[in-house]
């Protein structure tokens, strides 16, 4: 699936869009390519929207991912979309978790406190609750069929409730995060992006770069998942 | 004193970031390969 | 047609026997209403007399509607399954006709414990004066039948599970939640004399709610209950 030279030309990506996140300069009025705009309050610390919101969009990827093979997998019964499932929504964790965490590090210092219920915090706190309430229910189910089904069709119902989220959040709550209810720069379900072209150029690689290497450890997952499904069936 | 410094440098905030998910992929990388061990000793 | 008629007369005995079962005993009703009685007391000792904003009584309000509704609805499914009436039903209906009937079950269920919280929850709470009673009475209305249509699916998933009452909660408060915060709002806007129309838009979030589970439900609802 994955070619020895697209895994080395992938680590080159991550590694490149890691050096110029940090290596491009701030000036508050950029001349040149390679320098990137310093913004009163945001100054340094607006770097992490190369390393941040990727954790955020990869943890959706993943779920998107875990709900489209849930769907499969009660069409076809086929222990393979089951894997595929459970390895995207392990991995969906993960990144719930490093957004969560690097999301609040970053809210410490630019809104003063770790945690402040805004709409996308709120939302990324639901999704880790709908992650844990996932494997919970998978290990409550002994019979390996029911617990696919069932977890699948869980799945399913969590994941047609989640554009609610677009619509009700931003009508409860304040927003901190941009294209917030309230923002000066314009109101967005999803982020609009205000950026100078090469911030959002270095942005889009490094979005792409993180999916890319999602892909790359999901595929190792549903791997060594496939390997102890053949190796316990084998043993039986 | 902790906070005053990152006020003040606030570029290692973004290091901190990095640092924050290299280690969430690495321990996510190091429990992938311990239950590939566990699978190989079975396997044999 | 004549199939539909059929389904349409066996969803009717269903719901019927539910109800005279659930009259029988008056088991889940009888419990329900206790556990509303004991939680409202409870909010009403912390409260101790202290003036409470509206924002807060209006979410204390839906925290004891969903508590009650995961303690009521959680059951519909598990009753089945203990009483080893599941196999009768499963050779004998359709098994949209099943849910129909446990989820209409379900809707009544809610809206007379919702109803009764809501009245007991006006009177008892001196400081939660109700300014647009319409605005209050519909989020009640939509939220019970949201509220009973997302547990109905949720209570069919769990009753095949090991652990049937704790997991409950855990599994619905996530998808619950965009329904509680509108209804929330809703309430918050009765209390403050908002018109009718200012929350239409939670209305309609309400609705769709309730639509895209119950639409999801019935094409999920055949996997999860034949095993």
């Amino acid at each position: 699936m994955f070619s020895p030279l697209s895994k080395i030309i992938l680590s080159v990506w991550i590694t490149v869009v890691l050096i110029l996140g940090f290596a491009m300069p701030m000036v508050p009025v950029p001349q040149h390519w390679y320098e990137l705009p310093l913004i009163p309050g945001l100054e340094e610390k607006a770097r992490n929207i190369i390393f941040h919101v990727p954790m955020a969009w990869t943890t959706m990827v993943a779920f998107a991912v875990s709900v489209v093979f849930s769907i499969r997998y009660l069409k076809t019964k086929n222990y393979v979309d089951e894997i595929r499932t459970v390895a995207a929504a392990g991995l969906g964790t993960m990144f719930c978790i490093l957004a969560t965490l690097t999301g609040s590090l970053w809210a410490k210092f630019n809104w003063g406190s770790f945690w402040n219920w805004d709409p996308r915090e709120t939302s990324i706190f639901i999704l880790l609750l709908i992650y844990s309430a996932y494997f919970a229910l998978r290990s409550a189910i002994d019979n390996e069929e029911k617990k696919a089904t069932l977890s699948s069709a869980y799945a399913i119902i969590a994941g047609a409730t989640t554009p609610f989220f677009i619509f009700v959040m931003p009508r409860v709550m304040k927003g901190l995060h941009p294209g917030s209810k309230g923002d000066e720069m314009g109101s967005a379900p999803v982020a609009q992006l205000h950026m100078p072209p090469n911030m959002l150029i270095l942005f889009l690689a490094s979005i792409f770069g993180f999916t890319m290497f999602f892909y790359w450890i999901y595929n190792l997952k549903v791997r060594s998942l496939l390997l102890e499904h053949t190796h316990q069936a084998s043993r039986h | 004193m902790i906070m005053d410094f990152f006020e003040k440098n606030q570029l290692y905030i973004a290091m901190l970031v990095v640092l924050i998910n290299w280690s969430g992929i690495l321990f996510y990388l190091f429990r992938l390969d311990s239950k590939i061990s566990k699978l190989e000793k079975s396997m044999r | 047609m004549t199939s539909m008629k059929r389904s349409i007369t066996t969803t009717y005995y269903l719901v019927e026997k539910e109800i005279l079962s659930e009259f029988r005993t008056r088991y889940a009703l009888n419990a329900l209403m206790m556990f509303v009685v004991t939680t409202l007391s409870i909010i009403l000792f912390s409260l101790g007399g202290e003036t409470v904003p509206a924002d807060v009584l209006s979410g204390l309000l839906w925290i004891v509607i969903f508590f009650s509704a995961m303690s009521g609805l959680s059951r519909s499914f598990v009753a089945e399954e203990e009483r080893g009436t599941v196999m009768t039903l499963q050779l004998m209906t359709h098994s949209t006709s099943v849910f129909v009937g446990k989820l209409i079950y379900n809707c009544l269920l809610a809206l007379a414990l919702n109803i009764f919280i809501g009245l007991a929850y006006q009177v008892v709470v001196a400081d939660f004066v109700v300014r647009t009673q319409s605005i209050f009475w519909t989020a009640i209305i939509l939220g019970s039948i949201g509220l009973a249509s997302a547990s109905t699916i949720l209570a069919a998933i769990i009753a095949k599970a090991n652990t049937k009452g704790t997991l409950f909660p855990v599994l619905a408060f996530p998808i619950l939640l965009p329904l509680l915060l509108t209804a929330i709002n809703a309430t918050k806007m009765a209390a403050d004399g908002a018109y009718f129309g200012e929350s239409v838009k939670e209305f309609q979030i309400l609705v769709s709610f309730s639509v895209v589970i119950i639409t999801l439900s019935l094409l999920l609802f055949e996997h999860v209950w034949k095993d």
